[in-house]
Formats: C-alpha cells, sequence, structure tokens
C-alpha cells in the first residue's frame, strides 16, 4: 500500500564509539512529505539508510504502518528508494529497470506487470524511451526513471536521497515541482534529504533540520523561518543576524542584554526558566525587522558600508560601531529616502518582539 | 584515399584526452614505441610468414596432411580453453571478496595475488613437480590419510598441466574482474536490494553481468597467454599432451625445419589474434555495456 505513516522510535547510530545520529523520534504521517536537511555529517544520509535497511540502528525501531521493521533485510522492506545518482542499471533498458521491482515480487500477474509499467512510463513522462537505456537518457530523464522504479511497487515509504543534487538550477526547480505532484497525485509518504534548504522549504510539509547527528527541530517550513528553537536553525533557514551580547537584567517575559559597545537591547524571552545575570547569549534578528534611522544620542549605531539592490528591496550592510567588525545584513524599502552616503553614520533599531534570544554556548532557544 | 604516416600517427595518437598535444608531439611521443614495435615485432613476423611460405607452402600441405599436428593444435587449444575456465571460475570469488576487503585485509589479499606474479615461472612449474610427483606432498598425504593405498600418477599428465597453468595465469584472471567489480557503483547493489532482490537475485542480475566484461577479459588474457606457454607443459605434461609451443621448439631445435615451425607459428599467431577478435566483438555486441565501461 503506497503512502504509510513512518516512525524513528529513540533511533541512534554509533560507529565504534562516536555517534552519527543520536537519539532520534520522527513521526510522519500517512502521505505526507518530509524533508530532512543539514551540512553534510549531520547525520541525515545514516538516517535514511537505517530505514532503507542498508544499516542497523545501534538502538531504537523503524516502524511503518503498524509493522515493525527494524530487523528486516532491505529486499523485505518494500520501500522504495531513489539514489543520489539514481543507480539505474544500466544494462537494462528503462522499461526493464521498471519491471525489476515488479518482477522481484511476483506480483502483479504478467499481463498486469506490463499495464503497471505503462501506467508508470505515462506519468514519469517516459513511454516514448522505454526501450533506450539509461547512458541514451538526459540527467532530468535517468531521475524520472528512478523516481518510476521507486513508485511502480506502490512503496509504503518513498526515501529520496539528494535526487536532484545532479541536475543544474532550472532543471533541478522543474523536477521540484515534478516529484511535488506526482506525490500528491499518488499520496506517497515522502522522506527527502538534502543539504538544500531552499529545495525542503519549496517541497515539504514539514522539514527536519539535523545538525552533529541530532534532530534540531521538525516543523512546517513557516514555523521553522519564524520560531527556530535553536541558533542553529534560525542561521540554517533563510538570513538572520546574531548580535553576542550578556544578560544584565531579567524580569518574566523579558531581558536587558548588554552588547560589546556598551549598548543596552531590551528582548522578549520565552523560556520559564529565569535567566541570570552574566549568561552569555546571542540575539538574533532577520533582516527585513531591522529598523535604520538617522543617528542619535544613544542606541546601536553602525556605519553603512555597501548597499546592494536586490528586486524587491535593497539590502544595506551596516559595521556596527564598537563591536569588533560585527556587521548587521539590514533590508532596507527600494522607496526609503534619506540614507546617508558609503560610510556615513546611521542609527540601528531592533524592535524587542522581532528579536530571538538563543544561548551562545548551545544554541538553544531563550 | 593516401593518407600521410604524420595524418595516420595522428588519428592513432587522437583519443580526444590528448588532444591538447599538437600533432608533431604526438607524432614524437609514439615515435619510439613504433619504432620497437617495428623492429621486434613488424619484421619478425613478416619474415616468419616468409619463412613459412618459402617451400612453397609444402609446409601447410604437411601440417594439413597429418593428423598429428592438427591433434596437437585442438590440444593446446582445449587446454588454454580449460585453463581459462578454470582461472576465471577461481578468480571471481577472489576478485569479489578482495572489493570487500578493507584496511590490512586488503592488502595481505593483494600481495598473495601479486608475489606469485614476480616469481619465475620456472620455480612455480618445479614447485608443482615437488607437489605431484610419485613421492610427492600429495601422494605422501593421501596415503598417510588411508584415502589410497598406491600412490597416484599426478605427474606428466594433462591434469598437472592445467593445473600448473591456471595457478600461474590466475593474476591475470583476478586483476581485471577485481577491475570491474570495484568499479561498480556500491549504490546499484544496494538498488537491487532495495527493490526486493535478495542477495542471490541481486548478484545474478546485477552484479554478475556487469561484470562480464571483466571475466571477459580475464579469459581472453588467460587464453591467449595459455596459447603459448612452453615451460610449464614441457615441465609437467607427458609425452601425450605436447602443446604447440612445445612442437615449434622441438621443429626449430631439433629436427631443423625451420618451415615447418615457422607455419605452426603462423598458424598459432592467426588463431591467438581470431580469438582476441571474436571475444571483442562478443563484448562490443552485449548491449548496454557501453554505459559502463
Amino acid at each position: 500500500m503506497i503512502g504509510q505513516s513512518l516512525s524513528l522510535r529513540g533511533i541512534r547510530k554509533a560507529y565504534d564509539a562516536t555517534y552519527a545520529v543520536h537519539e532520534t523520534d520522527l513521526d510522519i504521517g500517512a502521505g505526507e512529505f518530509v524533508s530532512i536537511v543539514g551540512p553534510s555529517g549531520s547525520g541525515k544520509t545514516t538516517l535514511l539508510t537505517m530505514i532503507a535497511g542498508f544499516e542497523r540502528p545501534t538502538t531504537g525501531s523503524v516502524v511503518v504502518g503498524n509493522v515493525d521493521i527494524t530487523r528486516l533485510a532491505p529486499n523485505r522492506r518494500d520501500i522504495g528508494m531513489v539514489f543520489q545518482k539514481y543507480a539505474l542499471f544500466p544494462h537494462m533498458t528503462v522499461r526493464k529497470n521498471l519491471e525489476f521491482p515488479l518482477r522481484m515480487r511476483k506480483r502483479p500477474r504478467r499481463e498486469d506487470l506490463g499495464k503497471r509499467v505503462d501506467a508508470m512510463l505515462d506519468m514519469v513522462q517516459l513511454s516514448a524511451f522505454a526501450h533506450r537505456y539509461p547512458h541514451q537518457l538526459s540527467g532530468g530523464q535517468q531521475q524520472r526513471v528512478a523516481v518510476g522504479r521507486a513508485l511502480v511497487f506502490n512503496p509504503p515509504v518513498l526515501l529520496m536521497d539528494e535526487p536532484l543534487g545532479a541536475l543544474d538550477k532550472k532543471l533541478r526547480e522543474a523536477m521540484q515541482l515534478e516529484v511535488k505532484r506526482l506525490q500528491q497525485q499518488l499520496g506517497a509518504t515522502v522522506v527527502y534529504v538534502t543539504h538544500d534548504q531552499e529545495e525542503a522549504l519549496t517541497l515539504s510539509d514539514r522539514v527536519a533540520v539535523m545538525h552533529k547527528g541530532q534532530l534540531e527541530q521538525i516543523g512546517s517550513p513557516l514555523e521553522l523561518y519564524t520560531e527556530p528553537q535553536s541558533a542553529f536553525v534560525a542561521d540554517f533557514v533563510g538570513t538572520i543576524n546574531f548580535i553576542p551580547g550578556v544578560v544584565v537584567g531579567y524580569e518574566c517575559g523579558a531581558a536587558t542584554i548588554r552588547i560589546a559597545s556598551g549598548a543596552i537591547i531590551e528582548t522578549a524571552t520565552t523560556g520559564t526558566q529565569p535567566l541570570p545575570v552574566g549568561t552569555m547569549v546571542s540575539i538574533a534578528v532577520r533582516p527585513q525587522h531591522i529598523g535604520v534611522c538617522p543617528p542619535g544620542a544613544s542606541g546601536v549605531t553602525g556605519t553603512l558600508e555597501n548597499l546592494v539592490f536586490s528586486g524587491a528591496s535593497r539590502t544595506a550592510h551596516v559595521r556596527l560601531t564598537d563591536m569588533e567588525g560585527l556587521t548587521l545584513r539590514i533590508q532596507v524599502p527600494n522607496e526609503l529616502a534619506g540614507l546617508p552616503e558609503l560610510g556615513g553614520m546611521l542609527a540601528v533599531a531592533l524592535p524587542s518582539d522581532k528579536l530571538k534570544l538563543f544561548h551562545a554556548e548551545n544554541g538553544r532557544r531563550l | 584515399m593516401p593518407r600521410s604516416p604524420i595524418r595516420a600517427l595522428r588519428a592513432l595518437a587522437d583519443t580526444g584526452h590528448a588532444s591538447r598535444y599538437s600533432s608533431l608531439t604526438s607524432a614524437i611521443l609514439v615515435l619510439p614505441l613504433l619504432a620497437i614495435l617495428a623492429i621486434g615485432f613488424i619484421y619478425p613476423v613478416t619474415e616468419l610468414v616468409g619463412l613459412s611460405l618459402s617451400n612453397g607452402g609444402a609446409s601447410y600441405l604437411r601440417l594439413g596432411r597429418d593428423p598429428l599436428y592438427l591433434g596437437v593444435l585442438a590440444t593446446t587449444m582445449a587446454t588454454a580453453a580449460s585453463v581459462a575456465v578454470s582461472c576465471v571460475l577461481l578468480a571471481y570469488p577472489v576478485a569479489y571478496a578482495m572489493t570487500r576487503l578493507r584496511g590490512g585485509a586488503a592488502l595481505l589479499a593483494a600481495a598473495c595475488v601479486f608475489i606469485p606474479l614476480w616469481t619465475s615461472v620456472l620455480i612455480r612449474s618445479y614447485a608443482w613437480i615437488v607437489l605431484l610427483q610419485r613421492n610427492g606432498i600429495v601422494n605422501e598425504l593421501l596415503r598417510t590419510t588411508g584415502l589410497i593405498d598406491h600412490p597416484l600418477k599426478l605427474l606428466y599428465t594433462q591434469g598437472a598441466v592445467i593445473l600448473g597453468m591456471a595457478h600461474i595465469l590466475l593474476p591475470f584472471a583476478i586483476l581485471p574482474i577485481y577491475a570491474t567489480l570495484r568499479t561498480l557503483p556500491a549504490d546499484l547493489v544496494r538498488a537491487a536490494a532495495n527493490l526486493g532482490a535478495g542477495p542471490l537475485r541481486g548478484f545474478l542480475l546485477v552484479t554478475l553481468p556487469l561484470s562480464l566484461p571483466g571475466v571477459f577479459a580475464g579469459s581472453v588474457l588467460c587464453f591467449v597467454l595459455a596459447l603459448g606457454f612452453y615451460i610449464t607443459p614441457a615441465l609437467l605434461g607427458g609425452p601425450g599432451s605436447m602443446l604447440m609451443a612445445t612442437l615449434i621448439g622441438q621443429q626449430t631445435v631439433v629436427l631443423l625445419d625451420w618451415p615447418l615451425a615457422a607455419a605452426l607459428s603462423t598458424i598459432l599467431l592467426t588463431v591467438t589474434l581470431l580469438t582476441v577478435f571474436v571475444f571483442r566483438k562478443a563484448i562490443s555486441l552485449s548491449k548496454g555495456f557501453q554505459s559502463v565501461h
């Protein structure tokens, strides 16, 4: 049955003494499209290979639907997978490649097998290429064969390991739409691994961010963007500025931070634990949330270093005064007038409700 | 259309990757090899063919009339074929295991393949005499374990020749098969498993067919090398298992019938070239391999 739920329960993978994946729980609903993103070495591919069964988890279990498949061999798992370099069988035609998983299962019957393959060829728009060999196809066509081959046996879960990484930008965007269309049409449950955050945000219902073998946060693209739970997620999804500082005052829901220049910044906090005075923190703020004003007597000031036109708006690079060269990226509306010349001084407004506070050492949201 | 030697050389040298060299540079680079080939191969072979025809083809007529000579040719081909098949069958598991090994074990396996290759064929053939002779190690072992009462005749048989030659030629089968298996993307095997093929079916449907170019290369190499073996059959073979090389040596050195020896050599050379040609054709006809190699 295509489109079943997938649960990873307390899954861990250790190589000798080091952990590739720390204890992770992940629940993916039937028909959901979940991306796993993270830099290389963050453990996202290890997670995928454990779901596919190429590696056994050190502890924990993998459950598809209601069935625990942790101890099943890869060929008994029924999980579809699109490999990074497609892994099409070079000595078989497109049709033979698509028939392969059906023949391995001895279902459906012979006459239905042809129909199933034809239907899938039609769905991935390769009917005219059925008798070609993989090397006679373009990159995008090979990719479609790989997707077709992974879906033709109606797998309960489809894994995709950076499937678009080898394609150029334009084709990649076209294929993203294609993958999304197929997924929705078939109601497939998809786990999609990529290091491209933009791709993940475009395609997914939910995105899981991995960092150093740990699942940092999982949520809808909007949640990750607006409510990042760690400095890493805040930095990984979209653009953000970090300003280091130290806590000098705390009362429930609000903290007073002093930054290196001596300026005082008021922020909101989310935690229930009081913030001790002296805690080293990092203030995060998105470029579009920073205001610019003429320089005043107090507050945070800086020099305008660069102004880059980027279509709908401009990005100002402002080097803060007495902040060891820290430069903020600030989004400035095109129609905003009265900006100083390059090298001129300006004041920076940091609205307290838009600021997010993270622990300087462990990166947790405060 | 007549082609200038330089253009012919250029065509020879033009493999795409080398296109950054000028035609003159390519010609200079290829020249030493061509000179050696001309002096050491083309000239002697031409002489040889000339010599075999020196008495108006009488040597070939004699070869065709006397079943002894054709018999030796047939034995040689059969022996070489047996050796090639044995080599490939023995080499495949070794090559396959080598692709699975890591670190020290891989080094040890490589050493086991290469060190015999650096040892003299003569020494290795004599080693087999020590093992197989009437009171040799194998017979002693079989007698002390009570499996046989009287020593078996192991040495000076066709079997001993095939065994010795297969042992000597084994690395030539292992290396091409290993090279093919190693370049086989690991993801293909994983994909087969992921799509529902168990280890055996995955091997038979994916790994084996994709490693056939290496198997072909290894078997041709062993077959062709086995056709010209001289020392090993001479040492391990009996009078009934004379091979072409031994026969040619006899005609040249003992009976001094040089035209006949030349005719025999020409036939052996032709058979060798034909084999290589047929195998190459077979490989290029097997569809889909273009993308792998």
